[in-house]
């Protein structure tokens, strides 16, 4: 059972964030005083009553006439009537189970599938999510190769999936992202997928490819790429000295070559470079948002995308070493130059803040109109349905919902002739696994605003585990403050995250 | 001493800011408060900017502006907002002024590749109405016009909507949040496989409901069907449909289990006593009356059916009506209608979308929601309301409007 919190600003202003009502409202000082009265139950017509000097001075929160608390009193007992102050009961609201249909329906209309076609790649880079710095249950990497009957197998199913009455899917496009280790180091299976799935007449679904690639094997290869019009994603993450994390097996570093090959892309297949060709920067010590911003706009016309380093995992013999490479996204972004406001203003939870408590921000058309639907039983956290928004298949024929969780956590396993999917048995083990947070999820104020994935946790440890991003309501109410504060400092913010213009 | 206060709305306060004329609501108590002065126009289009987002400074001094103050003590007695001395807080707050925002809506799809538009937008359709025949060999006088205002029987056509379709849309609208399966016609128990209709929608757990005229139900040899006790009934009513018509047809629905509505299209004041004489003989509780505009009795809905400032105010809109009147139309959110020939509509007021043989449902809500005219059609968008302070506390376009070709059915600006 959660409850009404009434937080103050650092400028020393009232605020009522009432969870029941999905509400925050900047308040007068004195309904705050009136809440703390009403919440240790105090009769507030009796207080009033029992007043015989005024004006009344009420220590750390001012001095006021008569007529300005019988004010406050009524605008109090309408917030009260209006039932800002009913408490908020979570148990219901995270009882949602998954169902089969659930599961099947996600597949016939998933729009991104993963393939991760050799666990071996040609270089050794320091911050590698398979290397040194992590402690995960990813499958050894043994340098094994996909083999072609299970990527056969697995585009077969899901045609059938996605031919299926389950289908929604209209002009639409699923991407296909060709994944490692160093994708191109199979370019022979890349080849087989992509003739294979040309075999199909697909009717509900446009395919388009992607490698996900270091690039040092594009020269190779540029022309079948480009033939087939399939996206390249390159890691680089800026200038030479800011990409020199990025080392092959005798710490040899990639830049040179990496350039070599973006130039041969942009003067031979100048319209390709322009739209299929994207980058995507990994930010550490060596580089910085402003860096990697700058490098590639003068450098390369681009704007990549930039991704801090997974903190998930860590090596407990790694950690300090881990730490002297980490650098923040949000600790990059606190010049506030003006392009980059909403930029900063998205990335320090503030949008996420202002949609999650206040009811005039709606998911989608639907839950506008029926707020109530709110009410609608959901899962505990903010897991996904296996499968809704990714399934990837990795060297080992396992499927998983997402590249980014621990290879135990297979819902599915691909072999040559078939795909196994016990779809009862996902449904049953994301019951157990919900059932083992649902109890914090209940006394967590922040639970309706989660984001987390039952997989961040060790959720099949028998020991009993605990959220580290749970919130009793003076956390949370620490948390409202500082978004507030965040807010009144940066009134501007709030428009432009709401859909206003950057430079509004 | 020039004191500073800040002025600010309450976050339950809601306003619209037109050229001419202010208008706050307060959620809470439903007060109203209009203005139409210049100073005050001017003051608001001020205090509500993205700058000020409802909290302004105001001096002692600008208190002496006897308009103004006016203005603020009237807001402060409507509960709508207050002044608060600057000595109590040493910066500006900020009130979390209510700016709607739909994360997923259709220019959020359009660019986002990775979002399944499918997933999104299936879950919207609420309500079907399925138009399977158009025999019929009544004369009803507004066979033509009433089917476009509310879901009423129509021969138009004289073609039918073939099982195969009926399948079709059940298997495609298995993964929608579908609420109410509407089926008309013509006569709907002289389609060929009426029966069968009945068989492939009776185990779906939507609402179902069949429309039909009372005489086809009389006269009907098909409704010793046992599965048509999970549908409910809605019987359309000429006006000179006799006491004992309406008493027979009870009669039946009740032997057989069924659940029933009488539903009354009106043109006139004369119909409405008419049919209320009528009810009252009988004692009738489960009726509907629906008036009709047929282009001549456009003086009847003046008087009847136009709203005023007080039904505005009587009807209690709650914050997600505002939010909603700025965003989507709920008179056709959700809803599409399906004519004999596979034609889907959003409203039958405007063009088809597409043909059930050649598109799927999903594809169709999406052309709706993109391109369409229903959905997403607020006041907003047209003339005169876009320049009313009402727009967002007043119902939704309806398809009444769309046959009277005129948006304000209202008094307000009289």
């Amino acid at each position: 059972m959660k409850n009404t919190l009434l937080v103050k600003s650092t400028n020393n202003n009232h605020y009522l964030c009432s969870l029941k009502k999905n509400k925050t409202h900047f308040v007068h000082p004195l309904i705050d005083y009136l809440y703390q009265l009403h919440s240790k139950e105090i009769d507030i017509d009796l207080w009033f009553k029992k007043i015989n000097q005024f004006p009344l001075s009420i220590e750390n929160i001012g001095i006021f006439s008569s007529d300005e608390l019988i004010y406050n009193i009524n605008k109090f007992k309408l917030i009260q009537q209006a039932g800002y102050f009913e408490s908020y009961n979570m148990s219901e609201k995270i009882s949602r189970k998954i169902s089969e249909l659930d599961i099947k329906t996600a597949i016939a209309n998933v729009s991104h599938i993963i393939i991760e076609l050799t666990d071996a790649c040609n270089l050794n880079c320091l911050y590698c999510g398979y290397g040194k710095y992590y402690q995960r249950d990813f499958d050894k990497r043994e340098n094994k190769f996909l083999n072609t009957d299970i990527a056969k197998t697995f585009i077969q199913y899901l045609i059938t999936a996605w031919n299926s009455p389950l289908n929604r899917k209209f002009n639409k496009t699923t991407t296909i992202s060709l994944y490692g280790g160093e994708p191109l180091l199979n370019f022979t299976l890349i080849q087989e997928i992509v003739e294979y799935t040309k075999t199909f007449n697909l009717t509900q679904s446009n395919l388009q490819f992607s490698i996900s690639t270091n690039g040092l094997l594009i020269d190779r290869h540029l022309d079948y790429i480009v033939e087939n019009d399939i996206e390249l994603a390159i890691s680089l993450d800026g200038d030479a000295h800011a990409n020199s994390f990025r080392v092959d097996h005798n710490n040899k570093e990639s830049y040179l070559k990496l350039r070599s090959n973006i130039e041969l892309i942009r003067k031979k297949y100048p319209y390709f470079y322009e739209k299929k060709v994207k980058f995507c920067s990994v930010l550490h010590s060596k580089n910085s948002v402003q860096h990697i911003d700058s490098f590639f706009k003068k450098e390369l016309n681009k704007k990549p995308s930039i991704a801090e380093l997974s903190k998930k995992g860590i090596h407990p013999d790694f950690k300090n070493e881990f730490e002297k490479i980490f650098n923040s996204y949000q600790n990059n972004l606190t010049k506030k130059p003006k392009k980059q406001l909403k930029r900063i203003y998205s990335s320090n939870g503030v949008s996420h803040f202002i949609e999650q408590q206040n009811d005039f921000c709606a998911n989608n058309y639907k839950d506008l109109i029926f707020p109530e639907i709110k009410q609608v039983p959901v899962t505990p956290t903010r897991t996904c349905i296996p499968f809704a928004k990714k399934i990837f298949l990795n060297v080992n024929g396992k499927l998983l919902p997402c590249e980014t969780i621990d290879h135990k956590y297979a819902q599915g396993q691909v072999t040559k002739d078939k795909v196994d999917i016990n779809f009862s048995a996902i449904c049953n083990k994301y019951d157990k696994y919900f059932s083992k947070i649902k109890t914090q999820c209940n006394h967590c104020y922040f639970s309706e605003t989660c984001e987390k994935c039952i997989f961040d946790f060790d959720i099949e440890s028998q020991k009993k585990f605990f959220c580290i991003d749970f919130m009793n309501k003076s956390k949370f109410e620490s948390y409202l403050s500082q978004k507030v504060d965040f807010l009144e400092n940066n009134p501007e913010s709030y428009s432009m995250l709401l859909g206003g213009k950057e430079n509004e | 001493m020039n004191k500073k206060y800040w002025f600010y709305l309450d976050g339950y306060t809601h306003y619209t800011i037109t050229k001419s004329e202010v208008l706050f609501y307060n959620e809470l108590n439903h007060s109203i408060l209009k203005s139409e002065s210049k100073n005050i126009l001017q003051f608001c289009n001020e205090l509500c900017s993205n700058q000020n987002l409802s909290v302004i400074e105001i001096s002692s001094q600008d208190l002496k502006n006897d308009e103004l103050n006016h203005f603020i003590q009237n807001i402060r007695t409507h509960f709508m907002g207050d002044l608060i001395d600057q000595e109590l807080s040493i910066g500006k707050p900020i009130q979390f002024q209510s700016k709607v925002k739909i994360n997923n809506d259709i220019e959020h799809l359009l660019k986002n590749s990775l979002v399944s538009v499918p997933n999104f937008i299936t879950p919207f359709l609420s309500e079907l109405n399925i138009y399977i025949n158009g025999t019929c060999d009544l004369d009803c006088q507004f066979c033509n016009y009433a089917y476009k205002q509310n879901i009423c029987c129509n021969k138009q056509s004289g073609s039918e909507i073939s099982i195969e379709h009926i399948q079709k849309i059940i298997s495609q609208t298995q993964t929608s949040n579908l609420t109410n399966i509407n089926i008309s016609g013509g006569n709907i128990f002289k389609h060929s496989q009426f029966n069968d209709i009945i068989s492939e929608l009776s185990e779906l757990y939507s609402n179902k409901t069949l429309h039909c005229h009372i005489q086809h139900f009389n006269t009907s040899d098909k409704i010793n069907n046992c599965k048509l006790r999970k549908f409910a009934f809605n019987f359309i009513c000429s006006k000179d449909v006799s006491i004992e018509e309406i008493n027979f047809t009870i009669s039946t629905c009740e032997s057989l289990g069924f659940t029933y509505n009488f539903h009354f299209p009106i043109e006139s004041e004369e119909e409405y006593f008419l049919f209320e004489n009528k009810m009252n003989t009988i004692d009738l509780k489960n009726y509907t009356i629906k008036p009709l505009f047929n282009h001549r009795n456009g003086q009847f809905f003046k008087e009847n059916i136009f709203i005023d400032h007080d039904d505005i105010q009587e009807s209690e809109p709650e914050a997600k009506d505002i939010y909603t009147n700025q965003k989507v139309n709920t008179n056709f959110f959700g809803k599409i209608n399906i004519a004999t020939d596979g034609n889907v509509y959003a409203s039958f007021n405007q063009n088809a979308l597409g043909n059930i043989s050649e598109n799927s449902i999903s594809e169709l809500l999406y052309r709706e929601l993109k391109e369409g005219t229903c959905w997403l059609r607020t006041r907003n968008q047209i003339s005169p309301c876009s320049d009313c302070a009402y727009q967002n506390l007043c119902p939704p376009i309806s398809n009444y409007e769309e046959v009277m070709e005129q948006y304000n059915l209202c008094h307000v600006k009289e």
